[in-house]
């Protein structure tokens, strides 16, 4: 039984001792070198079997579903006909690319969609932490309830959102112009003035997307042992010290996870939000035309598949570009904490 | 040694093997050959007549057929069911029918037809036109197809249509008649004609309804007097539009040259005149960016601005105006840009059985019960016809698609309560007397230039609602705009359409 | 020390009443128009308080009963088998990669987060799911494309990784075997984090309708949420493309009107109340290390 444990423990060092017992004597060809590294990486294997094996069929569901159709991505680059489908369609190299960059508008809605997402993942994780944190405090069933609540407008899709966003910013007989009134102010034309909509675009997002974030933290607060925070006041803490030097330290990595998700799709806009929010008013165009919402407007009459794919393409190498990036800062300053 | 005599043997039986099965497919082929139906039908399909009689000898085959509906309908599968027994009866064939919601159609399309799913016939329309279709290889060619299975149908549709529809020199759909002219003009609450003494008769263009909308704006304080201008105008006295571009190209009624106009003035005087009428107050001043859908079902609207004033349209529209009675004052007379493949439908190059599919689409214009089957419902559940041969649909009739323009010839649909008893003659002596437009034929081949129509596209999206209802200035906004316009390329697009154009005059003959 | 605390505790829960309003309060616009007479709608506009009630909106839906029942079976269906297996390979794959000691952790990591950033698109998924895995009109079509996302993953990561590595170590010293290790130990201890995911999964199904869309053609098997949303787009559509209705005569009159779609949105999302607190009881603070020795 115990070397089985101490097999099990010591894994971590197992390879290096392995490596100094089994270097070669110089002047030997690298085949042994090379045999004995494959021996080494079989033996990895063996040790680590039982967890690989419990991550199988996750791996094959990715593989199958996600790996075997990114085949697509050469639609991309190619002239897709249907009759000559993935492999016979022309290739016409960046050609499908062209039109995300040749206006001025190119500039506008890459920026409009870039600042938002920037935007809407700094306000939705501290909005979060802070009602993580704060529901922490209350008794059970009162945080269900406002769990609950704060849920809510998860269930609305942004279609219905667009028509209650309507009802409160219409003109004439909004609930919001009528206020104004009530109280002597002018109604303000919402649907023509492009100034106020980033505050309205980041209010309403933050409204939508705050339950699920908030939820998130939440349980990951739930899996912090109660045994710090006893510690803790034991040695006479404030709720809010526990709540800077414990908490939140303890969530460092969830956090992590979650910005870095966030910055995997910087450049994918919320079309839903910027599409039937504004009630797609050409005005507003300056201030809520992002990247997504401005490929359906271009693509919607030509319907062409190959550069509805270069767009994706576009917005996944970005993306991808900006993790690695991020993923290194963070592998810098903390190793444990990045994701790879 | 061995091994390599093996490998030689193996190989020689492969090869023989494959040409035996060659031999033997091309007999088949010249089998075939003598008759082109994939089912080795009797010589009666050939014989022009129709081919009903056949049917004992046809096997039984399925044939898919998508098609787009406002709203699923509960009773889909009981109509199916009666559906095909007419089917089965008359070509031997059952019927998968697959409606799509109108929202979803195009994406579920464009997606199945990209996966080269197998399937027969697709609806293919102003949504989803078969011009795109065809270039993107999606369709198949009838022209064999008609000629054998549907030549009354040819003969019964006039040529312009079948122009419409052909891409290359080969057919590509089969249109379902209906209305196929435009003429545009006014519709007006009959209410307020009558108030204001308005003479319907002296308003010819545009701006002759102007007093009208200025006596509204004093008078009914709570009215919109003018809707705006949501549609465009493609035919008047002194242009045609050319067809399948941008709706900005023109060239003028009667030219011999045909010279090809981009934005000419009178195109933006129209714009013109929608921001004068927006300073002046006619046009409601949330216009671009209200649901004025909503206005319009309250009634509050007095004028509204159309290019499609067919028979009946009056009937059709006093539910859209709050039940309010309307007039229209139309401003032009019937004309028709040849056509502009509205509303067809088209047979999949996937499909196993074009020839059934043909069968059934002859069948679906020619067969009335089948048609009003399935536009209607079942006679006596879904709705109720009176002595005079009029229907009406039943109180929460389970089955009411209500669009007769998908499934086939409107003109065999029974008519409706509220139509004019010669509606349908109406409607065919219009589509073969509109003035026809002399371009009408052109088919723009758009693929050298999608970058520049994309951008295009996203530019004009963000000004058109501004400047069709006014409330842009159009003189302040149109040097930015058409700014913007030629960064998105405007001249390439321009010099493409032009080239493509002066190559349609040639080969068509309309220039030497 | 104890006088300090009811004092702010209080303040949070204005605090929290104030912001559960702001998020209530559309709902509630929602709930009100889909019980309020369509011509009062037209003349009035929405009302928070329904200025002409009528149950007409929920009559229309509630007509073809059949079609709404089955599309409340298929989505039960779908949300309760989906979430189930969802969960439990979401949970199984984010263990393996969030135990410090798995030498291929950073591997398996990069592995599943790459596919959250690129994708091949509609139509390689659309191809692999009918003609290579037959699954059209099949509900297998709306489980398994959104089975396990790279997401959920990465967050239970992030919640496994708080669980004290001095358990699992002492179960191997004991002999435990990795399975026995995940199956009795780690999953009892992660309970909050599993309901959490849980209730995220079944939410995602419960709303399921875009597969349904491409995938289905059955009417007996399109669940809830297509049945709202196909309505809306169709809606949009015409709007947006009014030139198109005009020429065919269709006409936005044929549809269900406002307080419809709201009685819709309503049956649809309702259900979801209900399930939540369900979830919620799981939402229990972290059980201290100390409870499991023995």
């Amino acid at each position: 039984m115990p070397n089985k444990a101490s097999v099990a423990l010591s894994d971590q060092t197992r390879p290096s001792a392995l490596a100094n017992a089994e270097s070669p004597p110089a002047g030997v060809a690298n085949k042994p070198k090379r045999r004995s590294f494959i021996r080494r990486e079989l033996k990895h294997l063996k040790n680590n079997r039982e967890l690989f094996l419990l991550s199988l069929p996750g791996l094959i569901y990715k593989l199958i579903f996600a790996y075997l159709p990114m085949v697509g991505l050469i639609i991309a680059f190619k002239n897709y006909r249907y009759d000559l489908g993935m492999f016979g369609s022309k290739w016409v190299g960046l050609d499908n690319f062209r039109f995300l960059f040749t206006t001025d508008t190119a500039w506008r809605i890459t920026r409009n969609t870039v600042l938002y997402n920037a935007g809407y993942m700094l306000i939705t994780t501290l909005g979060a932490l802070l009602l993580a944190v704060l529901m922490n405090e209350l008794k059970a069933k009162y945080t269900k309830f406002y769990q609950t609540a704060l849920f809510l407008p998860h269930f609305l899709s942004w279609v219905l959102v667009g028509y209650i966003a309507y009802a409160f910013l219409n003109h004439s007989d909004g609930f919001i112009n009528r206020l104004l009134i009530s109280l002597g102010m002018e109604p303000i034309s919402w649907y023509q003035d492009s100034g106020p909509w980033p505050v309205i675009l980041i209010v309403v997002h933050l409204w939508k997307a705050i339950g699920f974030t908030t939820l998130i933290y939440f349980a990951g607060i739930m899996g912090i042992s109660g045994d710090y925070y006893e510690a803790a006041r034991i040695d006479g803490a404030t709720k809010a010290q526990m709540a800077l030097k414990i908490t939140v330290p303890l969530l460092t990595p969830l956090i992590i996870i979650m910005l870095i998700l966030s910055i995997g799709n910087m450049f994918r806009g919320d079309f839903g939000l910027h599409y039937f929010i504004p009630n797609n008013s050409g005005f507003l165009y300056s201030s809520t035309d992002v990247i997504d919402t401005y490929v359906y407007r271009a693509l919607r009459e030509v319907g062409n598949v190959s550069m509805s794919a270069a767009v994706g393409f576009y917005q996944s190498v970005v993306g991808f570009v900006l993790v690695l990036v991020a993923n290194g800062i963070v592998r810098k300053i903390n190793p444990d904490h990045s994701m790879w | 040694m061995l091994k390599r005599k093996i490998g030689t043997t193996a190989a020689l039986a492969l090869l023989t093997a494959t040409a035996l099965a060659a031999c033997g497919n091309n007999n088949n082929g010249g089998n075939a050959a003598a008759s082109p139906s994939a089912s080795g039908s009797s010589p009666a399909a050939s014989s022009g007549a129709a081919p009903s009689s056949s049917s004992s000898e046809l096997k039984p085959v399925e044939l898919t057929w998508y098609y787009p509906l406002n709203q699923m309908q509960p009773d889909q599968q009981k109509v199916e069911d009666a559906v095909n027994k007419i089917v089965k009866e008359k070509i031997n064939a059952t019927v998968k029918l697959k409606p799509v919601a109108l929202g979803d159609y195009v994406q579920k399309m464009n997606t199945v037809l990209a996966a080269s799913e197998t399937f027969d016939i697709m609806w293919t329309g102003y949504l989803i036109k078969p011009e795109e279709l065809v270039r993107k290889g999606a369709l198949q060619p009838l022209d064999d197809l008609i000629q054998q299975y549907a030549p009354a149908l040819k003969a019964d549709m006039p040529q312009y249509m079948w122009d419409g529809l052909t891409v290359d020199g080969k057919i590509y759909g089969v249109a379902n008649q209906q209305i196929n002219g435009s003429r545009y003009g006014f519709i007006i609450q009959k209410r307020f004609a009558d108030k204001y003494k308005l003479d319907t008769a002296s308003i010819k263009k545009m701006e002759d309804i102007e007093p009208f909308l200025e006596k509204i704006k004093q008078g009914e304080p709570g009215i919109i007097p003018f809707n705006g201008y949501y549609n465009t105008v493609l035919h008047d006295a002194t242009f045609w539009g050319v067809p399948g571009l941008d709706d900005h190209f023109f060239i003028k009624v009667g030219d011999p040259t045909y010279k090809l106009y981009r934005y000419p003035e009178e195109e933006l005087n129209t714009f013109r005149l929608a921001s004068k009428w927006y300073k002046a107050g006619y046009i409601y001043k949330d216009a671009a960016t209200a649901k004025m859908n909503d206005y319009l079902a309250k009634g509050q609207i007095a004028v509204d601005f159309q290019n499609v004033l067919k028979p009946g349209v009056e009937a059709e529209v006093k539910g859209r105006n709050g039940g309010n009675d309307v007039v229209i004052v139309p401003i032009s007379d019937w004309f028709t840009n040849g056509y502009s493949a509205t509303t067809n439908l088209s047979i999949s190059r996937t499909s196993k059985n074009p020839e059934r599919a043909m069968m059934l689409i002859n069948l679906l214009n020619s067969d009335a019960e089948l048609y009003n089957l399935i536009s209607n419902g079942i006679e006596g559940e879904h709705y109720t016809k009176n002595a005079e041969g009029f229907i009406t649909p039943t109180a929460d009739s389970k089955y009411r698609p209500n669009m007769d323009f998908i499934f086939g010839n409107v003109f065999n649909s029974y008519l409706k309560e509220g139509q004019p008893k010669d509606v349908w003659e109406q409607t065919k002596k219009i589509n073969e007397t509109a003035e026809l437009n002399p371009v009408g034929g052109f088919k723009f081949n758009s693929e050298p230039v999608v970058t520049e129509i994309a951008n295009l596209n996203a530019v004009w999206g963000e000004y058109k609602k501004g400047i069709q209802t006014g409330t842009l200035d159009f003189d302040k906004t149109w040097p930015g705009l058409y700014e913007k316009l030629k960064e998105a390329g405007e001249e390439k697009y321009v010099a493409e359409v032009t080239k493509q154009f002066e190559e349609y005059l040639k080969t068509s003959g309309l220039k030497k | 020390m104890q006088q300090a605390r009811p004092i702010p505790r209080t303040l949070i829960h204005l605090f929290f009443v104030v912001l559960s309003l702001a998020m209530i309060l559309p709902f509630l616009l929602v709930v009100a128009v889909s019980f309020t007479d369509e011509q009062a709608l037209t003349q009035h506009g929405y009302q928070f308080w329904p200025s002409d009630f009528s149950l007409n909106a929920y009559r229309y839906m509630l007509d073809s009963p059949v079609i709404l029942l089955r599309a409340y079976e298929v989505t039960l269906l779908i949300t309760v088998v989906g979430t189930i297996v969802s969960l439990l390979i979401t949970a199984m794959t984010a263990y393996v990669v969030s135990r410090p000691d798995y030498r291929y952790n950073r591997m398996t990591t990069f592995y599943v987060f790459f596919t959250m950033l690129f994708s091949g698109g509609l139509v390689p998924s659309y191809i692999l799911v009918t003609q290579y895995l037959h699954l059209k009109d099949s509900l297998l079509a709306l489980i398994l494309p959104v089975l396990l996302s790279p997401f959920n993953i990465m967050v239970m990561k992030g919640f496994l990784s708080k669980l004290p590595f001095e358990v699992i170590e002492s179960a191997k010293i004991d002999g435990a075997r990795e399975f026995k290790i995940f199956f009795r130990i780690i999953l009892p201890l992660s309970t909050p984090a599993l309901a959490t995911m849980g209730l995220l999964i079944a939410f995602a199904y419960w709303n399921e309708w875009f597969n349904a869309m491409l995938y289905i053609d059955d009417p007996n098997k399109v669940p809830l949420q297509l049945l709202l949303v196909r309505t809306l787009n169709s809606i949009e559509f015409i709007t947006a493309n009014s030139d198109f209705a005009q020429q065919l005569g269709i006409d936005l009159s044929h549809f269900p009107n406002n307080s419809a779609r709201m009685a819709i949105a309503v049956l649809a999302g309702g259900p979801m109340l209900v399930v939540f607190p369900f979830f919620q009881r799981f939402f229990v603070k972290g059980l201290t290390v100390g409870s499991l020795k023995g």
